[in-house]
């Protein structure tokens, strides 16, 4: 956070938000089910062979497999080593960035879903004992966010750096396998390509929720106004038309549009959440049809 | 189809139409947004720039529907009206005849422009009446038709002095009727006449300088004249002043320093062989007191005889020996006056002279002394006269009593005291009592009744003479002229003399009476009220009277509940392309 104009939300907002996510995440998780997952073992089937119960295949013996896995009763049978393979279970990776940049909190409404976002994907994952990365894109620089931060809710946002044009999504120290889930409204004029490119490297999967409010979808600019950069005090005075504002929808429309476009192509999970209404209403009216989230127990 | 606005004080509703424009042309103050999206905006059309707080006009619905709206709000509050067809008005225009209104002449005429515009739009039909504010005048215009009234104020002459303007007011009131207007155009606001008409000044304040009185006088055998200049103003005042002879010679003009409100005397002898001169002063705006002509006056001469005794004769020369132009016996074979002294009533109608005065005689010890009560009579011989105090000699009944075609003057008691006796041969003026037995000699009166009698004697004297008059001033000519008379201004060819007045503007004229002179006169303006200027002031206001002619004549427009709903149709699309309403 750069902008002496925005006002960080108060601890108060954190905590409001934090108590609507843990809500929401007793109904709704991250859409863990949709995948299978390596790494460490856990509550969840890995993609690779480990010590579950639930059996897999078989395989000739190789030198150095664990002879605890030889199968007996077939080499009694044929005399040859083989080996019993059964189904991994790992624990989820899961790496959160979050865009801190001033326009997430530029109105209360917005701040206050983008808490709730980051909230709520944090809760989802600590529900599954995955193991979370959590990390604030804030300037130029790529910060971690501590567990219990994320828990007591208790995130310092706070920043001298200008924000770039773009958030450094690059920078983020992104796991291989892991699930990432990016929580930015998007409102930066780089390509979508060029970003979705970075958050789909590693042969994973990635979740995008990009908070909205409908103030900045439809405004009421009409007439001469100062509109000013929330991030970097930049500043024009426009009289403002009907058919003026019409073409600024347009182009709102468009922009989101190739968002959408873009995670298709590269199979990333987008979805746009509105600031107004609460957080279940939103992420099951917008993000549950692009299977971004889940219903637990389903 | 005549419209008229009933209230034009509704026009300055047009201008909302400029403060409009000026505020569209003004930039709203621009509100801060903190937003995030900044770069999604397009490239503004109309794009504001810092510290500007005007631009160019810019189109828009709002801005054309605010036009209409204020063009819709004007027509409702000037309440257009329109004249029913069969409207007509009565208009009198009286315009001030006196003098001071000729140096406002051009701004009366335009202001009868303004009046036949103003009145004229008013009803369909207008009838026209014009004429002067003196009492006796005719009309100058009555009818319809603008133009030949206005030709018609070419014959207004504003000429005379200060009168009263009250009856010509009231005659041109009976002449349009109730309902008729009465406008008089004066310059100079007099209140009394307010109830009268509608009054309307013209003029302004001016600064005036001009001769106030001459006088002519004789001076060690030679004719003199003297002059006073005035000067009408509150600022000291220069100006040049020179003289006329009638043989066309003229002096050089000299320079007059006069102070502020104040008067300068010139003066000097005739010229030899000039019996008139002409006082000229540099012109300004009010120019009949810059024209003085003066005349070396000669009195008609009045013959008189007396008959009766050495004493009576002795006492009458006496008393008329002051009297200018008075000689005694006949002059050119004419006598003009006898006064006689009588015993017998009977003599009176038998005297042969065509005025006459008789005195009655008595006894110096017949009857006794009294101071009798007297009472004059309306007449213009002793108008103004008292003749309380006279003591004469009382008989039980006075002598030569009078006829009953004589008009009686003066009353002692009940009884004739002095009369005015109708002879075939002319009037006789009979005392009733012997002068030389009372105290008349010592009575003013009696002096003036004499003068005044004698002067109507010398009246009827064709004899030529000179005399200065005042414009306007009857001339005392001679009563049942053998051929009419003519006058002559100046060199010009002689005109009929229409009314035996002095000319109208002052000039050096003569007036003639079968090829001869018979009276050589200058007419000089006197009245000083006319020539101070300062108290003239323009104002015009007919909105009183205007709004009754409406009330009469108009119409109301019937389309007003149509502009209402029109202006609240403006005012909700204007309300619409604003934007409020989302």
């Amino acid at each position: 956070m750069t902008s002496a104009t925005i006002q960080l939300p108060a601890h108060e907002v954190h905590r409001q938000a934090l108590k609507s996510a843990e809500s929401a995440a007793r109904m709704i998780q991250l859409a863990f089910r949709r995948d299978n997952w390596r790494g460490q073992s856990g509550n969840w089937a890995g993609m690779g062979i480990g010590s579950s119960i639930d059996f897999q295949d078989h395989r000739q013996y190789i030198p150095g497999d664990d002879p605890r896995y030889i199968n007996w009763q077939a080499y009694a049978r044929t005399g040859n080593y083989s080996m019993k393979l059964y189904r991994e279970e790992v624990s989820p990776q899961v790496d959160l960035a979050f865009d801190a940049s001033a326009s997430m909190f530029v109105t209360p409404e917005k701040a206050l879903r983008a808490l709730e976002l980051l909230y709520f994907a944090a809760h989802s994952t600590f529900q599954i004992n995955a193991q979370l990365k959590a990390f604030q894109l804030i300037g130029s620089q790529v910060k971690q966010i501590t567990t219990d931060a994320l828990r007591s809710g208790q995130i310092d946002f706070s920043s001298t750096e200008a924000t770039p044009l773009t958030p450094h999504f690059d920078r983020v120290p992104w796991r291989q396998q892991s699930l990432r889930v990016i929580i930015s409204d998007l409102l930066f004029p780089s390509a979508p390509d060029a970003v979705v490119n970075v958050l789909s490297s590693g042969r994973t999967r990635c979740i995008v929720f990009a908070p909205w409010t409908e103030q900045e979808a439809n405004p009421d600019w009409l007439g001469n106004v100062e509109l000013i950069d929330c991030e970097r005090d930049a500043r024009q005075t426009h009289n403002l038309s009907a058919h003026e504002l019409e073409s600024y929808r347009q182009r709102y429309r468009s922009h989101f549009a190739a968002w959408s476009d873009a995670c298709r192509r590269r199979s990333l999970d987008f979805a746009r959440v509105k600031s107004e209404g609460s957080l279940t209403q939103a992420l099951t009216r917008e993000a549950l049809g692009s299977q971004a989230v889940e219903v637990i127990g389903k | 189809m005549n419209i008229f606005l009933a209230n034009q004080w509704g026009l300055l509703g047009l201008l909302a139409i400029p403060a409009i424009i000026a505020i569209h042309c003004f930039q709203r103050q621009a509100r801060p947004l903190l937003i995030s999206t900044l770069f999604l905006m397009p490239k503004p059309q109309s794009e504001s720039r810092s510290g500007r707080r005007w631009e160019f006009w810019r189109n828009s619905w709002a801005f054309w529907m605010q036009i209409l709206a204020a063009l819709l709000l004007t027509i409702l509050l000037a309440q257009p009206r329109i004249i029913k067809d069969d409207s007509t008005a009565q208009v009198a225009i009286v315009l001030d005849a006196s003098a001071s209104m000729s140096a406002f002449r051009d701004s009366a005429t335009q202001t009868v422009n303004h009046i036949l515009g103003d009145t004229s739009r008013l009803a369909s039909n207008t009838t026209w009446l014009v004429r002067d504010s003196l009492a006796t005048s005719q009309r100058l215009y009555h009818g319809e038709d603008a133009n030949l009234l206005r030709q018609s104020l070419e014959a207004w002459q504003p000429t005379h002095g200060t009168h009263d303007a009250a009856s010509a007011l009231r005659a041109a009131q009976t002449a349009v009727g109730r309902e008729g207007r009465v406008i008089f155009i004066t310059d100079e606001a007099n209140p009394a006449l307010e109830s009268l008409a509608e009054v309307v000044t013209v003029g302004e304040p001016l600064a005036n300088v001009g001769f106030t009185g001459v006088r002519t006088d004789q001076r060690d055998g030679q004719p003199i004249w003297q002059a006073i200049i005035r000067n009408y103003s509150d600022t000291p005042q220069q100006r040049k002043w020179w003289i006329e002879g009638t043989s066309g010679t003229q002096t050089e003009p000299q320079n007059l320093s006069i102070p502020a409100n104040g008067v300068r005397r010139v003066g000097g002898a005739f010229p030899e062989e000039e019996s008139a001169i002409s006082l000229r002063l540099e012109g300004d705006a009010f120019t009949f007191d810059d024209h003085a002509p003066i005349v070396h006056p000669r009195p008609r001469p009045v013959a008189y005889i007396i008959r009766g005794e050495q004493s009576f004769a002795e006492w009458i020369r006496k008393a008329v020996a002051r009297i200018p132009g008075i000689q005694y016996g006949a002059v050119d074979g004419q006598t003009d006056l006898g006064v006689h002294s009588l015993t017998s009533p009977e003599r009176l109608t038998t005297l042969p002279q065509p005025y006459a005065i008789a005195f009655a005689k008595q006894g110096a010890d017949v009857g006794s002394l009294s101071a009798p009560q007297s009472f004059v009579e309306a007449h213009p011989l002793v108008e103004g006269l008292t003749f309380n105090g006279l003591v004469i000699q009382r008989e039980d009944e006075l002598p030569l009593p009078p006829s009953d075609n004589a008009v009686v003057l003066v009353w002692s008691a009940n009884e004739p005291l002095i009369y005015l006796e109708s002879t075939a041969q002319g009037r006789v003026l009979v005392f009733r009592f012997d002068p030389a037995q009372s105290n008349l000699d010592r009575l003013p009166a009696y002096v003036i009744l004499l003068n005044r009698f004698i002067a109507t004697a010398r009246q009827q004297r064709r004899s030529p003479w000179r005399e200065n008059f005042e414009t306007h001033q009857a001339l005392p000519l001679p009563s049942n002229p053998i051929q009419p008379y003519t006058i002559q201004h100046n060199q010009t060819e002689p005109l009929p003399l229409k009314t035996w007045n002095a000319p109208t503007k002052p000039t050096l004229f003569t007036v003639i009476h079968g090829g001869d002179d018979l009276l050589q006169g200058a007419a000089r303006f006197a009245d000083i009220r006319e020539a101070d200027l300062r108290q003239a002031r323009t104002a015009y206001d007919l909105t009183t009277g205007n709004n009754k002619v409406i009330r009469q004549n108009l119409e109301d427009d019937l389309l007003t509940p149509l502009w209402a709903l029109l202006l609240i149709g403006t005012m909700l699309a204007n309300y619409h392309f604003t934007g409020r309403n989302t």
